[in-house]
């Protein structure tokens, strides 16, 4: 053991002090309904969300692998987070490296360290939670003392900008090749290999991107789950103390959205659609109350009101439920009467608010990026939803979108107001007043594995006249106007589709001081932009870079299944404003992901496609 | 036709690195706890249905509870034994469930009626005796008031109806502290001190034992405070 605590005290001794100085000690109290405890495991991990823990808990990937290794054994797991600020400086003035919360181990002295990799701006989060833990940053400095450090998530999909701080990536989904890596690992330690000769092992596996070995040439194709609906269901999940941001028993209803809207990174990632079925649902549900007391189930996925058997889904949990005081939630929202009518079935009396994402303001603009929605489809869902009690509504718009006007802009302003007045005209004349409609508008940000890969984002200038542009048009006064912060869009965009070099870049904002980054009130561009003139880039020009659609590209050697023909296709029927269907609905548009990863589309439990 | 109710009143523990919970935060878990343990709760109707509970009164984050009280109103008879077999099988060992029994529904909330809170304050203080911060913390209780400064706004107590006990101090052998499960946090005795005393709380915010000891010693380091007891009548003079 290596604590650094004063002699003849626990760790536990010398950090309880340190929670009476801080914000919120229930982050670190460990003991939660669930956690699981295997002292006894020779094979140890730790996972960690690169951020707090109120961010962190509520992640499903992780809470899938914490059971599924755990299963394992002899292996146990367990979770680390980063501490918030003020307990950070504490522990680093008292030289008390990163701990799991279970045994309160230090993270360096276990065999595997996996890390999410979940965007743009969680990377200086990662650095500090391996510095935190005293272990080198980067890979090829590490030796057979230090844990394996393994990433995965939504950032293996361009992993070079991280690349050189991870032993090895996992492409895709974690349930099966996460069990592999640990299989190679224990092996690797049985005949005392090395800590090379273990890379080299773990690069054979499919899926597994090892950067210090990589090849020229070499792809790797992500993983994917074949028959979803067989997957276990975590039914006994860890159940938080402190407020978190999902607290409540989440079900994954249904894995990947083929709707293919054509900025949208998830819907290219997660392909094919496999939905779980309603009797897996429901038997899962009725579980996971029970195990977890939560008074909330929310059925989760990209596109939950797709599934093709919604309907009989939510009836059979409404009855289910019923008198319980348990309440059902859906977290995405189809913007039409169907996607009403399903809200309806679940919300009874308490109506929250309702969250609509028609994303540009014009037809043809929609049609450019494929979010298969019209005007009327607004229109009607927002009358229906208001005049069936809701009073409160968000939409969600992007600018800066390709092949976007200032008259797209001025339609946005233009479309909310209709559909402001569309919302009041259906609530009675008495209640007029409990209307709230918001806008959230973010700068888009192009992502890698989406058709408009190739595209920069726009100039900085030209976001700010934009934005003007928006500003400048007239809005009721009941429309709540928020924007998501364009300073951190631009280190999204500039790290997005970047390549090897960014990885000087993202050092040395962090040593610059950049953490938290995807928290306003510690995001600071001037750290980003003191970095980028150190290492001699431009945020500018990484995130303005376009792609030439037949040069090589950064992220070429990650296979997300999406063939980049397809990609390409799909950018050149966006420059013509057609649309292309939903796979799932129409059959099958060639998109490459099924044949390519041995998968098939699979509804209700039933394989199609 | 009137529905019946049963109020169900739980005694547990809120112990270990569980004490850092905050008042809301435990109440959520017991509410939690009580529906893994498959317990037939009362739903309030209205808008927003949820679990027929009263939690008691709080505790602040960082102080351990040895007899914590929870009230939940159940829809059906539930055998005592059974009720506290199956709350204990729901429950970490950190909060860990002691006692069940009925009380009346329709009797006063626990936060009015259980005022008399019994502390155990484990400390390290160099350079003192029992007896001197017996009589140190005396001399702060004698003075009748006491105003302490939290969140920049003063704020002075009643000592004189606020402390209903008289201040024990012992010397902790051998890290045994006071019996309570305190003792794992003070491993090693030397210098350790515990206080005992009784408060009674008040609605316009309740002293803590805490602010006495800051008021008396100069130095010291707070090892935990516990709040061994709580009570809906003032302790016997024998205490
Ligand atoms: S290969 Fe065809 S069916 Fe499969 S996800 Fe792509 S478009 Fe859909």
């Amino acid at each position: 053991m290596t604590h650094e605590t004063k002699p003849g005290r626990t760790l536990w001794e010398t950090v309880a002090p340190l929670l009476a100085r801080i914000e919120r000690p229930s982050r670190y109290s460990n003991h939660e309904f669930n956690a699981l405890y295997k002292p006894e495991a020779s094979y140890r991990a730790a996972l960690l969300y690169p951020d707090t823990y109120e961010i962190g808990q509520a992640n499903q990937a992780i809470g899938i692998l914490y059971d599924l290794i755990n299963g394992l054994d002899d292996c146990s797991c367990e979770r680390a987070f980063l501490p918030w600020v003020d307990m950070l400086a504490l522990m680093r003035e008292q030289g008390i490296s990163l701990f799991t919360l279970e045994s309160m181990s230090p993270v360096r002295d276990l065999d595997l360290f996996g890390i999410t990799m979940p965007h743009e701006l969680a990377v200086t989060n990662i650095l500090e939670a391996l510095d935190l833990a005293g272990i080198p940053l980067h890979a090829d400095q590490r030796d057979e003392s230090h844990p394996l450090i393994l990433g995965g998530g939504p950032g293996a999909f361009n992993p070079e900008p991280m690349a050189e701080f991870f032993d090895a990536i996992a492409v895709g989904e974690g349930e099966e090749v996460t069990c592999e890596i640990i299989d190679v690992h224990l092996r690797a330690r049985a005949r005392n290999a090395s800590r090379r000769e273990l890379l080299e092992a773990l690069a054979e596996i499919p899926g597994v991107y090892v950067p210090l070995l990589h090849e020229e040439g070499r792809v790797i194709t992500k993983r994917v789950i074949q028959d979803f609906d067989a997957c276990p269901v975590v039914t006994a999940p860890i159940v938080p103390f402190a407020e978190v941001a999902h607290d409540r028993f989440v079900i994954e209803v249904l894995r990947g959205c083929s709707r293919g809207c054509r900025f949208c990174q998830a819907g290219m990632l997660y392909r094919p659609v496999r939905e779980r079925s309603a009797d897996t649902i429901v038997k899962a549900v009725a579980r996971g109350i029970a195990c977890t007391g939560f008074d909330e189930v929310a059925l989760s996925s990209l596109s939950t009101t797709d599934h093709s058997q919604i309907e009989q889904i939510l009836r059979r949990l409404n009855h289910q439920l019923s008198g319980t005081g348990v309440g059902i939630s859906l977290p995405s929202q189809r913007l039409d009467a169907f996607g009403v009518d399903m809200a309806r079935l679940v919300a009874g009396e308490k109506k929250a608010g309702l969250t609509f994402a028609p994303e540009a303001g014009t037809q043809r603009l929609r049609d450019i990026i494929n979010k298969n929605v019209t005007e009327d489809n607004l229109i009607s869902a927002v009358q229906q939803a208001f005049s069936a009690g809701w009073r409160r509504c968000k939409l969600y718009f992007m600018i800066g979108l390709p092949g976007e006007t200032d008259e797209d802009i001025r339609a946005i302003a233009e479309l909310v107001n209709r559909a402001y007045a569309a919302a009041k005209d259906a609530v009675p004349e008495t209640k007029r007043g409990q209307v709230r409609m918001s806008m959230s508008v973010a700068v888009f940000v192009p992502k890698v594995t989406t058709p408009f890969q190739w595209v920069g984002q726009i100039a900085r200038a030209e976001i700010e006249r934009r934005i003007a542009v928006l500003r400048g048009t007239r809005l009721h006064k009941g429309i709540d106007l928020k924007w998501h912060d364009p300073a951190s869009s631009l280190i999204e965009a500039a790290l997005s589709r970047a390549g090897r070099e960014a990885a000087a870049l993202i050092e040395a904002a962090w040593r610059g001081g950049a953490r938290f980054d995807a928290w306003t009130e510690q995001f600071r561009l001037a750290a980003w932009e003191a970095a980028a003139q150190q290492v001699g880039l431009s945020l500018n020009e990484l995130a303005e870079h376009e792609y030439a659609v037949d040069e090589p590209l950064p992220w070429d050697h990650i296979d997300c299944g999406v063939s980049k023909e397809y990609l390409r296709a799909e950018y050149e029927r966006a420059l013509s404003a057609v649309t292309t269907p939903d796979c799932s609905f129409v059959g099958c548009t060639d998109c490459g992901a099924c044949p390519t990863l041995e998968a098939s589309v699979r509804l209700g439990g039933d394989s199609r496609g | 036709m009137a529905e019946v109710f049963f109020r169900l009143r739980i005694t547990f523990e809120k112990g270990g690195s569980l004490r850092w919970l905050s008042h809301l935060e435990l109440a959520r878990a017991m509410e939690r706890l009580i529906r893994r343990a498959g317990l037939p709760y009362a739903v309030s109707q209205g808008f927003n249905t949820h679990m027929r509970f009263a939690p008691g009164p709080a505790l602040p984050v960082g102080t351990a509870g040895m007899q914590e009280l929870f009230d939940v109103w159940l829809c059906e008879y539930v055998n005592l034994r059974h009720a506290l077999e199956s709350l204990q099988g729901a429950a970490p060992r950190e909060l860990a469930i002691s006692a069940v029994g009925y009380v009346s529904p329709g009797a006063k909330g626990l936060q009015a009626t259980h005022i008399y809170e019994r502390y155990s304050v484990v400390l390290r203080a160099a350079e003192t005796n029992a007896e001197d911060m017996r009589e140190r913390l005396a001399q702060v209780v004698a003075q009748g008031e006491l105003t302490v400064r939290r969140r920049s706004k003063d704020k002075t107590y009643d000592l004189t109806s606020a402390v209903v006990s008289p201040l024990l101090v012992e010397v902790v052998a051998d890290g045994a502290a006071d019996g309570t499960n305190i003792a794992a946090d003070a491993a090693d005795a030397a210098d350790c001190y515990v206080v005992t005393l009784s408060l009674k709380a008040s609605e316009s915010g309740s002293l803590r034992p805490e602010y006495l000891l800051n008021a008396a010693l100069e130095t010291f380091e707070l090892v935990s405070v516990t709040r061994s007891a709580l009570a809906d009548e003032p302790p016997c003079p024998s205490i």
